[in-house]
């Protein structure tokens, strides 16, 4: 099992899904990486840090997990697969949040080939003054239910809306 | 260009001249191909019975398989230079942190040893120092305890080999079924296919199982049903059920190698380490370019055929690496005896004809004689020691029962696929007798 520090790495990677691109000749990395390991020395400061948590994922494949690791016990079954993005440029591991399913019932592979959505999901509360311990990886189909929402930056367009110095 | 600059210029081309690494002792053979020199040999094997080992410890395993070994030749433990062992769990389950201190003690040594992850690795370490000339006879084994975490154990398995996809929720058996998935997907099969697909993967872990009786050191010496397998499947409610996966295994393997002069003097019919090659691949499986097959075993197969000179088409006994039935399936068409998408078919045509051996192109094939990791147990760091003490045994004519017959007398060549991980590194073995 990790410990607090390989979490808290974990977590800033997968929580966000933090990526980055070559500006030299475009391969993306999930993960952050200082160069590309085609370019290798040329593409040293080159990177750009990419950020998928707005993007849209499409789930490739997809499979069911009932008995899982120690880690995951309290989620008892869920639908674990792999996501890509970029039209399959970044494929990260994933897991369908929100997506209850009773044995049997539900044809896993009819899964494969939606559209996902990132989300954000804390795993179970500590003490108040704690770090709250949040799972990374994990997604939900981009239905009627959970639509996707375009990440925009909004410019204030009243004064008041400016942000300054109050009082 | 002054006098003195000329004089440095040209000292230092004589100098360089003079270091430039002599291709003289280099062996090429007729296609300038380079060739093994001092040939390593495998004189000797020895293993335990593969299970749950709850009341013995970890150095009651390794002695009882170099003892086993040991026996089997003259060859005793002052006469070993080196020592390689291996072992891709033992720190973590029985908290051990430097095994070579413990082997010191066992044998009373004072030798260097090292520790690689896989018993194929250890065997390319100690070939290669037999290959230079630094040792002519060396101990290479395996071990691993992996019930004494049994609790615990799936998630180290998991985190070891894929950290992220452990991350995300991921168990050691979901990979093999994304696998499964992706190599469906790419070759398109459908319908009647792949019914034929999915009761194929079940008579591999048949054969297995049927391969595993007839051996007296396997984990489970028991037949079972291709109905057993497809019940798994339903009651998982996925793709691939209990009988598709390998278990958690103890035991320990060893080998005795020397050069080919040792050998020559120590028994009749050595077995030659004809070719070796490893290749690695990258850690996060989602991440790879191809999601249906293992590159490793593609490259690794390819360098060691290179060496060996021969084509690893021509072998019949061949132990590949089944943690599950698809990786089986898959490897086969890595390694070449297929093409891809369609091992499936070789496997359940040969697989009707007779009980334990696929066809391709009309000539059969034994894989995994000793009933694979499926049957035979998959103890991580001797797992690679029992598949060459079974291609060992089945190239001598000693593997009793499971004896592979070919139309010209007992198998010449065999081969042995090793990975580490999931498909993460890859390492391929070619066994059979002196070529030169």
């Amino acid at each position: 099992m990790s410990s607090e520090p390989i979490e808290r790495r974990v977590s800033y990677l997968g929580d966000r899904l933090k990526a980055c691109r070559c500006q030299c000749c475009g391969k993306e990395y999930f993960e952050v990486r200082d160069y590309c390991s085609i370019c290798g020395r040329k593409s040293y400061g080159k990177m750009d840090s990419i950020d998928l948590f707005y993007d849209k994922g499409k789930l490739e494949l997809a499979t069911y997990i009932n008995e899982p690791t120690n880690k995951f016990t309290k989620l008892s079954s869920f639908v674990y697969g792999i996501v890509s993005f970029h039209d399959g440029k970044i494929r990260v591991p994933a897991r369908l949040t929100d997506q209850l399913l009773c044995d049997g019932q539900v044809d896993i592979s009819s899964l494969e080939g939606r559209e996902v959505v990132p989300r954000f999901r804390r795993r179970y509360s500590v003490g108040k003054g704690d770090v709250i311990p949040t799972i990374s990886l994990a997604f939900t189909l981009a239905d009627e239910y959970y639509p996707h929402q375009e990440y925009k930056i909004v410019q204030p367009t009243k004064e008041y809306a400016l942000p300054g110095i109050v009082g | 260009m002054s006098a003195i600059d000329t004089f440095v210029v040209l000292t230092a081309g004589i100098w360089q001249t003079l270091n430039r690494p002599s291709r003289k002792g280099v062996m090429l053979n007729l296609n300038g191909e380079r060739i093994l020199q001092n040939q390593p040999a495998i004189v000797a094997v020895g293993r335990t019975k593969f299970g749950e080992y709850y009341g013995k410890e970890p150095e009651k395993l390794i002695e009882e398989a170099w003892l086993a070994a040991s026996k089997e030749c003259c060859i005793e433990r002052k006469d070993l230079e080196a020592c390689y062992m291996s072992d891709c769990l033992l720190p973590i389950t029985n908290k051990l942190g430097l095994e070579e201190g413990f082997l010191s003690e066992l044998t009373e040594l004072h030798v260097p040893m090292e520790v690689t992850r896989s018993f194929s690795a250890a065997l390319l370490t100690a070939c290669h120092a037999i290959q230079a000339g630094i040792y002519n006879t060396v101990l290479v084994g395996g071990i691993e305890k992996m019930t004494d975490r049994w609790d615990k154990i799936r998630d180290d398995l998991m985190l070891l080999d894929d950290p992220w996809s452990y991350f995300a929720g991921g168990t050691p058996e979901s990979n093999h079924e994304l696998m499964l998935r992706a190599y469906i997907k790419k070759h398109n099969i459908k319908g009647e296919n792949l019914d034929i697909l999915n009761l194929a993967l079940a008579e591999i872990a048949v054969k297995n199982h049927a391969n595993a009786a007839k051996n007296k050191l396997a984990q489970y010496q028991r037949k079972i049903t291709v109905e057993q397998v497809l019940a798994a499947r339903k009651q998982a409610h996925k793709a691939l059920g209990l009988y598709d996966f390998a278990p958690i295994s103890d035991g320990a393997s060893a080998l005795i190698l020397t050069s080919d002069v040792v050998a020559k003097e120590t028994i009749d019919n050595p077995i030659h380490v004809l070719g070796i090659g490893a290749a690695t691949d990258y850690l996060n499986y989602p991440a790879r370019e191809d999601l249906s097959r293992f590159i490793a075993a593609e490259h690794a197969m390819n360098s060691a055929s290179k060496m060996a000179n021969v084509y690893p088409t021509n072998m019949q006994v061949i132990e590949v690496n089944d943690q599950s039935t698809v990786m089986e399936m898959i490897s086969l068409e890595d390694l070449g005896f297929y093409k891809p998408g369609t091992a499936w078919k070789g496997i359940h045509e040969g697989l009707q004809k007779s009980e334990n051996s696929y066809s391709r192109k009309d000539t059969p094939i034994y894989v995994n004689t000793d009933g694979g990791l499926k049957a035979n147990g998959n103890p991580l760091g001797a797992t690679g020691g029992a598949q060459i003490f079974e291609v060992f045994h089945q190239l001598r004519g000693g593997a009793d029962e499971r004896q592979v017959q070919t139309p010209n007398g007992i198998p010449k060549q065999g081969c042995v696929v090793e990975f580490e991980g999931f498909g993460t590194k890859a390492y391929a073995t070619i066994l059979g007798g002196k070529t030169q």
